[in-house]
């Protein structure tokens, strides 16, 4: 809420220190979140009257004019704005005058005139624009020779305060008002005592509230002979402009003027438009509305709206429509002020894509003794400023659906204990009573306390105990022991693995990223084609429409990004949720995907260049699979993907079951995607890993010598080494202590059609050393066995 | 024949132009060798009577010794030339780079995230998580935030249908963790939280961390202690100026906010908005089904703006555009 500094001030006697009010009103919870000074500092500048006004001989658009400056002086001053004219009240700046921008203002001579002075339009006073390209035009009361500064009060600011949503009551001068007399002494106010207004008509409209329970308390008033030729008083103007409200005629600034004041909106109607009938009910299917502002709403169903004749003329405190606003041609008013139940006004507005100060107030709950009193106070102001014949008041009431205020009991021992703070009981009384609750102390620790009506959030015990403890200031808390939980607490393994592949990764040269969790629907296509992934409603943009499925969409973002950066190295990798819809349920996996792309090592005189391939990502997975202690459950084969180069790519296995796959991308998907060169990715689900699961028992190591033997085979190229290595477990007995591929050749020394591939087999005894005779025997064994099964021979 | 003197005086002169090992070794057993020339002087000795074999032998031995000390010396000397021959062309540039890979880094919200963890898990918090994909009640309701309270149009959400949504905060994870642990309890909880507003200071994913403390006696003065203490540690300064001042959220009351008072590149000193907290509404505790005797304290805080703050970085959209010249300077 945009509040003048000055307005306040007439309720509350506020210190000379804009800040320290400002300062005061944060710490009661009302945060001042900007001060702005109403003008930028200028001074000498007075209201002067021109009271002549001829052409320039020399010039064709500048005129000479004669400045009334006080009662009897004048000056002549050379003016070049069109719209000057004899007669007009307009800001002067006198001789020795310092303008916004440190303009100073001297006497000159313009094409042989003299002239001491400058006639001032709103922009060379740093006031926001009036009149187009020209003079800014006074009143016609104003007082020549008064300080402009003075005069249209430019010495104010306004105070740009978050109300929160709790805080209804402080939508007001008045609801502000209060809170700072809870600080500062308080000035009598223009709304403690509202008079009734004796009708001088009998006219009435005839009203009904068909949602009673919607609408309790429904309030109209007809005031016949309305003068809309009046115009709003400065200072009432200035309030207005100052919270943000803009003018608009009279009467409706009068009814604004009095909602920024009291904290009630009030609706006023062209009489002519409304055929003397109101009425308050749901909207149904297929209505429409054309707001104000001019805009065409279909309406949906149980929308409370006022209609006349069945026809909706207002969203019911939100927007009004276009053909019942009161206009320069309206001679007789209804004035409607009510009160909504909270719920009914809450969001609508919103999902209408709609605000309005109005809706604002109505949905965060509205003082309901309110109606009555906004309704005299307007009217009274409408009387004084523009002249009328007031009708009776026509309330539509259903006390029943009225909010009460039920007292609420306070138990005095628990503000201690919520607080760990003993305030005196004196204290809590007195932040009570200022708060404008009665107290009823039944028994010295058991109060009874009654809200006022405005504080309707004011419902349970604790909703008092935090408005003693801001009364007294939250300074005011005491420093305590800090707490120890009772339990000890650290990190899962499973956290801890985390914490410790990120190193591994980090060690080996790879940057974490964070990447958002909605991703382009056509980047997710290319990765995932098989899956449909979940959709957001309101996305911000179409690119970022879909939740991911896989992280790497977002790694691949992050590579483009940094290659259109000329950074031709790029490791990254990113740990987080994915979502997948499975029969109607969201599944959440964690995942954990790397990323390479360029060289193996940094471009360096001391690394060898080369390309990164598939083994340099495959050795970081396999790193990463020892470091969970998971090598002997994983394993890697032959697999397939969408996205990823049929011939590179591995599907990772935990016990069987695929958790992930490893690979090279697609060229189709680099090409698609404008990425130069070659991608290595791999992407599993480290809740896989399940490590509290793992058990680790270590074996005596045998004091007997190893014996080795080399095989080197020839096999078809699709035979895989970990097919053959399968095989060598299965015959090689039960003292072999490890097998691996020490080399693989093709080329001319071997046929076209094949490969060599060679292993070491390493066996080891227990309790005895190992006869090469049985070596022998069980190497020759494997032989037969491969040559049987995979059409293996012994190379050489 | 010669005379051990003279052999002497030989060797030193022989031995001047020698500057290998080899070369000296054949000329010690030119001269010490089973037939070299000190040898065969002392053959000659036989033939002498004991007296003049006594001076005889002496003078021999004499010698001996002065060519024994000039071989070794010379052989030091070759060795000590030989191995700074060895040491000058073995040295290298040192100043050029070291081989193999360059460190990588951290996302630097991690590392914000973890030391925020690590402070409240030292203090017996327990790690908590949840789900990022919410349902309205977790998000909203059970938080005391009822389908019509005003309060929801503080959150822009983002639907997937009328009732999951992106959670729009991690205090979801306070219900869940009420509804399966038993208090007292304490739980932190770190994560993702997504509302739909984007520009220099808001990003439609951020990360947020929430702590929640229940016990059966826990004050709001308990509450302020803990954040005073905690914001001190990470902000490594034990003068910062901290205030707490009253506000609203629905699942507190009272509710605070957190500022501190910090002084600007520009050195400008303000007040700035670093976290909320409170003690946990009585509607939040009766939904989780804890008894009315426990009471407890919430806080929530935003990590960009953490991480804004320690390492300087104004844009907080630059945290997820992942630039490697950004990552990069992350190293602490």
């Amino acid at each position: 809420m945009k509040v003048s500094e000055h307005w306040l001030k007439e309720w509350v006697s506020l210190p000379e220190d804009t800040q320290e009010t400002a300062e005061t009103l944060t710490m009661l919870g009302l945060e001042v979140e900007a001060i702005n000074p109403v003008a930028l500092p200028f001074h000498g500048v007075i209201v002067g009257q021109v009271i002549a006004c001829k052409a320039h001989e020399q010039s064709n658009h500048l005129k000479i004019t004669t400045v009334l400056t006080d009662s009897q002086n004048t000056v002549q001053v050379v003016c070049g704005a069109s719209n000057v004219a004899v007669g007009l009240k307009v800001p002067f700046a006198t001789l020795g005058a310092c303008l916004p921008g440190n303009i100073e203002i001297k006497a000159t001579t313009l094409r042989g005139v003299l002239s001491e002075g400058m006639l001032c339009g709103a922009e060379e006073l740093g006031l926001p624009k009036t009149d187009p390209d020209g003079l800014m035009i006074l009143p016609s009361d104003a007082p020549v020779g008064e300080d402009v500064r003075v005069y249209l009060d430019l010495a104010d600011c306004t105070f740009d305060i978050n109300i929160t949503p709790n805080r209804a009551d402080c939508l007001s001068v008045r609801g502000l008002a209060r809170e700072l007399s809870l600080k500062y002494p308080a000035h009598a106010n223009p709304v403690d005592q509202i008079k009734n207004i004796p009708p001088t008509t009998k006219k009435i409209i005839t009203a009904t509230v068909s949602t009673d329970e919607a609408c309790p308390l429904l309030i109209t008033r007809v005031i016949e002979n309305v003068d809309l030729n009046q115009s709003t008083p400065l200072d009432i103007q200035n309030k207005l402009t100052r919270s943000g409200i803009p003018l608009v005629n009279i009467i409706i600034d009068l009814t604004h003027y009095v909602m920024l004041e009291m904290g009630q909106p009030i609706q006023a109607y062209d009489y002519s438009t409304l055929h003397d009938s109101l009425d308050i009910r749901y909207s149904r299917a297929d209505e429409q509305i054309t707001l104000n502002n001019n805009h065409t709403l279909n309406l949906i169903p149980n929308t409370l709206l006022i209609t006349t004749q069945d026809k909706p003329i207002e969203l019911a405190g939100i927007l009004g429509d276009i053909h019942t606003q009161v206009t320069q041609d309206t001679t007789t008013v209804v004035l409607v002020s009510a009160y909504y139940k909270p719920t009914e006004i809450a969001g609508k507005a919103r999902s209408y894509g709609l605000s309005s100060e109005s809706a604002h107030r109505f949905e965060r709950g509205t003082d309901p003794t309110l109606p009555q009193q906004a309704i005299e106070r307007v009217t009274a102001m409408i009387l004084a400023l523009s002249a009328g014949n007031p009708g009776p008041l026509h309330p539509v009431t259903s006390p029943k659906y009225l909010p009460t205020t039920t007292p609420i009991p306070l138990r005095i021992q628990k503000i201690e204990d919520l607080l760990g703070l003993k305030i005196p009981t004196d204290a809590i009384a007195l932040s009570l009573k200022n708060l404008g609750c009665l107290i009823k102390k039944s028994l010295p620790d058991n109060w009874l306390i009654t809200p006022p009506t405005w504080r309707v959030d004011l419902k349970i015990e604790v909703d008092l105990i935090e408005e003693i403890i801001r009364i007294q200031g939250y300074d005011q808390l005491p420093t305590t022991q800090l707490i120890q939980h009772s339990a000890p607490a650290y990190l899962s393994k499973t956290k801890q693995l985390n914490q410790m592949i990120d190193q591994l990764l980090i060690h080996r040269g790879y940057y974490e990223t964070l990447n958002l969790s909605f991703v382009d629907p056509i980047l997710q296509n290319i990765i995932d084609p098989s899956i449909q992934p979940i959709q957001l409603t309101n996305p911000l943009s179409s690119d970022l429409s879909v939740m991911r499925t896989s992280l790497i969409p977002g790694l691949l973002r992050t590579i483009l990004y940094n290659q259109k950066r000329q950074q031709p190295r790029l490791r990254f990798f990113e740990r987080g949720q994915c979502f997948i819809k499975k029969s109607d349920k969201i599944v959440y996996e964690n995942k954990l995907a790397v990323i390479i792309c360029g060289s193996r090592y940094p471009e360096s005189c001391s690394n060898t260049p080369s390309h990164s391939d598939f083994y340099d990502i495959k050795g970081d997975l396999e790193a990463i699979i020892r470091l969970a202690g998971c090598d002997k459950l994983f394993e890697l084969s032959t697999g397939t993907h969408a996205a990823m180069h049929p011939g590179q790519t591995a599907k990772i296995l935990k016990q069987g079951e695929p958790v992930g796959y490893l690979g090279s991308l697609h060229p189709l998907v680099l090409k698609k995607l404008d990425i130069r060169n070659p991608i290595y990715i791999f992407e599993l689900n480290y809740d896989s890993f399940n490590i509290e699961a793992i058990k680790n028992t270590i074996k005596p190591i045998s004091k007997y010598p190893a014996v080795r033997r080399d095989m080197a085979l020839l096999v078809k190229p699709s035979i895989t080494a970990q097919q053959i290595i399968n095989h060598i477990q299965q015959t090689a007995g039960p003292w072999l202590i490890d097998v691996f591929v020490f080399d693989v050749y093709t080329g001319n020394e071997i046929a076209q059609e094949e490969k060599s591939i060679a292993f070491a087999l390493i066996w080891q005894h227990a309790s005895r050393t190992l006869k090469d005779s049985e070596i022998n025997e069980i190497f020759y064994k494997i032989y037969l066995h491969l040559n049987d099964k995979l059409d293996a021979t012994l190379r050489n | 024949m010669k005379t051990a003197e003279e052999l002497a005086n030989d060797l030193i002169e022989a031995i001047q132009p020698i500057n290998n090992l080899q070369d000296l070794d054949d000329l010690r057993v030119q001269y010490l060798g089973k037939k070299g020339h000190i040898s065969l002087l002392m053959q000659t000795l036989r033939s002498l009577s004991p007296d003049d074999r006594k001076v005889a032998g002496a003078t021999i031995n004499a010698a001996k010794k002065t060519i024994d000390t000039h071989l070794i010396q010379k052989k030091q000397l070759i060795e000590s030339h030989l191995l700074n021959e060895k040491l000058q062309n073995e040295t290298i540039d040192v100043t050029l780079p070291g081989r193999g890979e360059i460190l990588g880094q951290p996302h630097p919200l991690t590392r914000i995230t973890q030391d925020i963890t690590a402070y409240f898990t030292a203090l017996g918090f327990s790690l908590a998580e949840g789900p990022e994909i919410e349902n309205d009640y977790y998000n909203f309701e059970a938080l005391n935030i009822p389908k019509h309270h005003s309060a929801r149009a503080m959150h822009d959400t983002f639907y997937i249908d009328p009732t999951t949504l992106l959670r729009t905060h991690t205090s979801p994870v306070q219900i869940r963790s009420m509804q399966v642990q038993k208090p007292p309890l304490a739980i932190i909880c770190p994560g993702k939280v997504y509302r739909c507003d984007s520009d220099q200071t808001h990003s439609p994913m951020f990360h947020q961390i929430e702590a929640l403390y229940i016990a059966k006696k826990v004050t709001f003065a308990d509450l302020k202690t803990l954040l005073i203490h905690f914001l001190q540690v990470f902000f490594k300064n034990d003068q910062l100026k901290i205030r707490f001042r009253p506000s609203y959220f629905p699942f507190t009351e009272p509710s605070a906010e957190v500022d501190i008072q910090w002084t600007s590149q520009n050195n400008q000193t303000q007040w700035l908005e670093v976290l909320g907290c409170g003690m946990v509404h009585p509607n939040v505790l009766k939904e989780a089904n804890i008894s009315d005797d426990y009471q407890g304290f919430a806080l929530g805080l935003g990590i960009e703006r953490f991480a804004m703050l320690r390492y300087g970085v104004d844009d907080l959209r630059q945290f997820f555009e992942n630039d490697v010249r950004f990552l990069a300077q992350f190293n602490r």
